[in-house]
């Protein structure tokens, strides 16, 4: 808790702002009263501010005054003119990703704001362990905005820095600080609550960094700075990326980079020490058995950096021994521009929950998304018509092929790393890959690594399953990557973000990782075995259903902020990590049983092999997790999106690569089957926003002409909506309130089976 | 006086007791009397007397769209069912809200009689209940004149 006490200490606590909107003045006033004293239940909240307006019209003008000093929405459903939900849309489309809880005394209402991409829904009454969810809600999305951000260090401004709506920072924007770098907070890995309202979790060396310099941040911050520091905010990073990928790794000398970056405030010997770390970071991610550094080098890098910048893959992962560059995987994507019309990106992004890894300087964070090329469409993007073939699961198969050998080399060691692109562009230069085909990958860069390749932005399908968007990085061990799906193991679904699954290993942030079969979307999913999961990870286990940010379940490891991790359970919300590990705030951690609360509106169509193929629906999970069959009539898409039961986008973007796999058909089509409401169960699941950002594949069930590869990219407004599987539910959460710090000694055991026959699953 | 006061106690005690039991209030009353602290010690009081006037203003709400001549918009009811029902849940008073409940089957069912049988009740319910809240608020000041503290009700 170091972090945490001396951001507490010296930050004079947190501060929170909420905004609540509500045509009834009763519940205005109980609400405001409420949320003012459930800061005593904090020691690290300062303080909190009650906003309370009468009606949207209200809101949305307070909001335009306001907008910095507002951390948190809650707003009532049924409201006359404006309706809780348009007003929702209305924030975001203005305001950008502002976190805005639902209420309303009609709980059928749940679904639908869920899906419509509230943070979470809440049923009136409200009840004090209502509030904890709510708080923590604003502490987390307003802690990761300042990562994010690094505003002006500004003593006073730093409380209400907030939600950072882009990623790229600019300039003017970055923080410096003064480098302290002697400081160094104490034990990184020290395991945290959940509940601990402070999100970073340390869980890796690179966390300690992260923290220092965070604590550094905070510390600067609260005294003004006479030397000046450096933040590496993601804008920074990007451009230090970028610049090492025009020079090249080998050439880049700080003077060079700093040409490059041509940014004014940075000295060459920021970019120096920065430089270093980068390399030790590459080293140890090599050291791991992944090579990393072919990727890093030369064609890795480039490849990368072809498309659309994705990020280093190294940044996914964040091992016990990686820099701090590693963190930046966990939180990356939650903070890109909402607007990414890349998915990958936007999955990263996960503009509603600020999810936070454990380890966050938030530099780091989020910096895979910065795809700012995503956004011009860049090849990278996503679903947009490619192919995606992803094979297969990086498992020590003999026999896979990698299935894109364009840029790379399949290997099974995991040399060269492919990145799968899209159409044009080759695969990414990723680390190994052993592509099984079955899957139907698409976007960004698969990559199947074996002995945990970092790969960014890359896809590795496992079995058969459709991965999409971002990078998949089945990763046996190893780092896993940012923005990189990772294979989905068994048939299961994974989209967008990243998965990873990693044995092993680290996973990263924005990945996802659906391990069995399960569905797993947006963010990240990473099942890590043993590893830090991250932010932005949801790592479905068994066949769950994951979704939304990061679902990580890491039989030990850290989870990080933002992981879901759904055991067997459904898993929702922000994190959710079913680990024995440590497991952050905003985790959560639905063991076995069951059907987190957490509810941020996951629904997760379990795709499993095992089950029927008839998915089950949402079980959101929410204060019932239905076991039974939801009915899907009630699934509705969003009025906005015109066509509800049609995939947004045109599913003939979609190719997949069938050529390159003979064996993908066979493959891709028998694993398993997609019920045929899926796609519309997808839809409503990764309901558009109005701006459409995602772009929605058609998870094909092989109906289509063997083309099985959907992508799911991610509304840029919604976080993705999972529907887990009531089957898996076993037993029920306490339907009023999760405790996050639950960690379930079974899941343990369950996340080891399964990962292992995951990974063993895969090699046949 | 302390046996007055003890005595005050008691019957405060056993007054809010029996509401429970009877139905009136609920455990987000409790929960609400739990936000009153000495820094808004009326906490409880002005949220009540915001209810009460919510109260009335619904119910004036529904009695004029259901007194409609020609076709009653059922959707407007319902709205400001909607609404009682969600501050009476808020503050725990449980039978307005168990009407509330009722009362909405009837709006969507668009089933008048019912629905203005329900608004009578409901008229009916919320005044018992002010009273009876009147009724602890006096005494809680009594004790407090008395020089006693108003006990907490531990309601299991």
């Amino acid at each position: 808790m170091a972090f945490a006490q001396s951001f507490y200490n010296q930050n004079s606590g947190l501060r929170i702002s909420v905004m609540v909107v509500d045509d009834d003045p009763v519940f205005l006033q109980i609400m405001s009263r409420m949320l003012e004293k459930s800061k005593y239940r904090d020691p690290s909240i300062m303080e909190i501010t009650v906003i309370a307006v009468k009606d949207s019209r209200e809101a949305l003008s307070t909001l335009q005054i306001q907008r910095n000093n507002i951390d948190l929405i809650v707003t009532d459903y049924y409201m006359p003119g404006m309706n809780g939900l348009q007003l929702k849309k209305e924030i975001t489309r203005e305001f950008g990703n502002l976190p805005v809880i639902v209420i309303s005394s009609d709980s059928n209402k749940e679904q639908e704001s869920l899906t419509c991409g509230a943070m979470c829904f809440i049923p009136k009454p409200i009840k004090a362990t209502d509030l904890t969810k709510i708080y923590q809600l604003a502490i987390t999305y307003k802690r990761n905005g300042k990562s994010i951000l690094w505003t002006e260090h500004n003593h006073q401004d730093t409380d209400h820095v907030t939600i950072p709506q882009q990623i790229q920072l600019l300039p003017e924007q970055a923080n410096v600080l003064k480098t302290k770098k002697k400081r160094k907070f104490s034990p990184r890995s020290v395991p945290r609550s959940l509940n601990s309202s402070n999100g970073s979790c340390v869980s890796t060396d690179g966390s300690r960094k992260n923290r220092k310099r965070s604590g550094d941040d905070v510390e600067s911050l609260s005294k003004p700075a006479k030397k000046s520091k450096i933040s590496w905010s993601d804008y920074l990073h990007d451009l230090f990326l970028q610049a090492i990928r025009h020079i090249g790794l080998d050439k880049a000398v700080p003077k060079k980079i700093l040409e490059f970056m041509n940014v004014d405030y940075l000295t060459r010997e920021n970019v120096a020490s920065h430089l270093q770390k980068y390399r030790q970071f590459l080293r140890k991610v090599a050291e791991r058995g992944v090579c990393c550094s072919s990727m890093l080098s030369g064609r890795g890098i480039d490849s990368i950096f072809a498309y659309a910048h994705i990020t280093e893959p190294y940044y996914n992962n964040y091992t016990a021994t990686t820099s701090w560059y590693d963190t930046s995987l966990n939180n990356r994507s939650f903070y890109s521009k909402p607007g990414h019309g890349f998915g990958q990106s936007r999955l990263l992004s996960n503009p509603r929950e600020p999810i936070r890894s454990n380890q966050m300087p938030y530099n780091y964070m989020n910096r895979s998304s910065t795809y700012q090329p995503l956004r011009n469409g860049s090849s990278l993007t996503l679903p947009i018509s490619g192919n995606l073939n992803f094979p297969t699961q990086p498992s020590e198969n003999g026999g896979r092929r990698s299935f894109f050998e364009s840029t790379g080399v399949a290997n099974y060691t995991g040399q060269t790393s492919q990145v799968l692109g899209f159409g044009q562009h080759g695969p990414l230069a990723i680390n190994d890959n052993n592509f099984e085909n079955n899957t139907v990958s698409s976007c960004g860069s698969l990559t199947p690594n074996q002995p945990g390749s970092v790969s960014h932005g890359s896809l590795t399908p496992n079995k058969s399953d459709l991965s999409s968007h971002g990078s998949f990085n089945p990763n046996h061990q190893g780092n896993s990557s940012h923005g990189s799906l990772s294979t989905s193991n068994q048939p299961g679904m994974s989209s967008y973000g990243s998965s990873t699954s990693n044995q092993p290993g680290i996973s990263s942030h924005g990945s996802l990782t659906p391990n069995q079969p399960g569905l797993t979307s947006h963010g990240s999913l990473t099942s890590n075995h043993l590893g830090m999961s991250f932010y932005g990870d949801s790592t479905p286990n068994l066949p769950t259903m994951n979704s939304y940010e990061s679902l990580t379940s890491n039989p030990q490891g850290l989870n990080s902020y933002g992981c879901v991790t759904p055991n067997p359970g459904l898993n929702n919300v922000g994190s959710l990590t079913p680990n024995p590990g440590l497991n952050n705030v905003g985790s959560s951690t639905p063991n076995q049983p069951g059907a987190s609360h957490l509810l941020y509106g996951i629904e997760l169509f379990l795709n499993n092999e095992n089950t029927a193929s008839m998915p089950q629906p949402h079980a959101n999970a929410t204060t019932e997790p239905n076991l039974g069959i939801p009915e899907l009539e009630n699934l509705s898409l969003y009025d906005d999106l015109g066509n509800i039961n049609e995939l947004p986008c045109d599913i003939s973007n979609f190719q997949l690569d069938n050529n390159k796999q003979p064996q993908e058909e066979a493959v891709s089509t028998t694993q398993f089957e997609l019920p045929a409401s899926f796609p519309t169960e997808l839809n409503e699941i990764f309901s558009p926003g109005e701006e459409g950002d995602w772009t929605f594949v058609n998870i094909n069930q092989g109906h289509s002409d063997g083309e099985t590869s959907n992508i799911f990219a991610a509304p840029e407004t919604n976080s993705p909506i999972i529907n887990i599987n009531p089957n898996q539910i076993q037993e029920r959460d306490d339907p009023d309130f999760i405790d996050w710090s639950l960690l379930d000694p079974q899941d343990l055991a369950n996340e080891f089976d399964f990962m292992d026959s995951l990974f063993n699953n895969d090699m046949n | 006086m302390d046996a007055l006061v003890a005595q005050l106690q008691m019957q405060f005690r056993d007054y809010t007791i029996s509401l429970y039991q009877q139905g009136f209030l609920d455990d987000q009353f409790t929960e609400l009397k739990k936000l009153q602290d000495d820094g808004s010690p009326d906490f409880v009081a002005e949220v009540l007397s915001l209810f009460f006037e919510d109260c009335v203003k619904l119910i004036g709400n529904m009695a004029r769209a259901l007194d409609q001549t020609g076709t009653v918009d059922f959707s407007q009811v319902g709205a400001s069912v909607h609404q009682l029902k969600g501050s009476s849940s808020s503050v725990g008073a449980k039978r307005v809200k168990g009407l509330c409940v009722t009362f909405k089957e009837y709006c969507e069912a668009k089933n008048y009689e019912g629905c203005v049988r329900c608004l009578q009740q409901v008229d009916i319910e919320y005044k018992a209940l002010k009273t009876k809240l009147q009724d602890m608020f006096n005494l809680e000041k009594q004790i407090i004149q008395a020089g006693g503290r108003v006990p907490q009700v531990d309601i299991n």
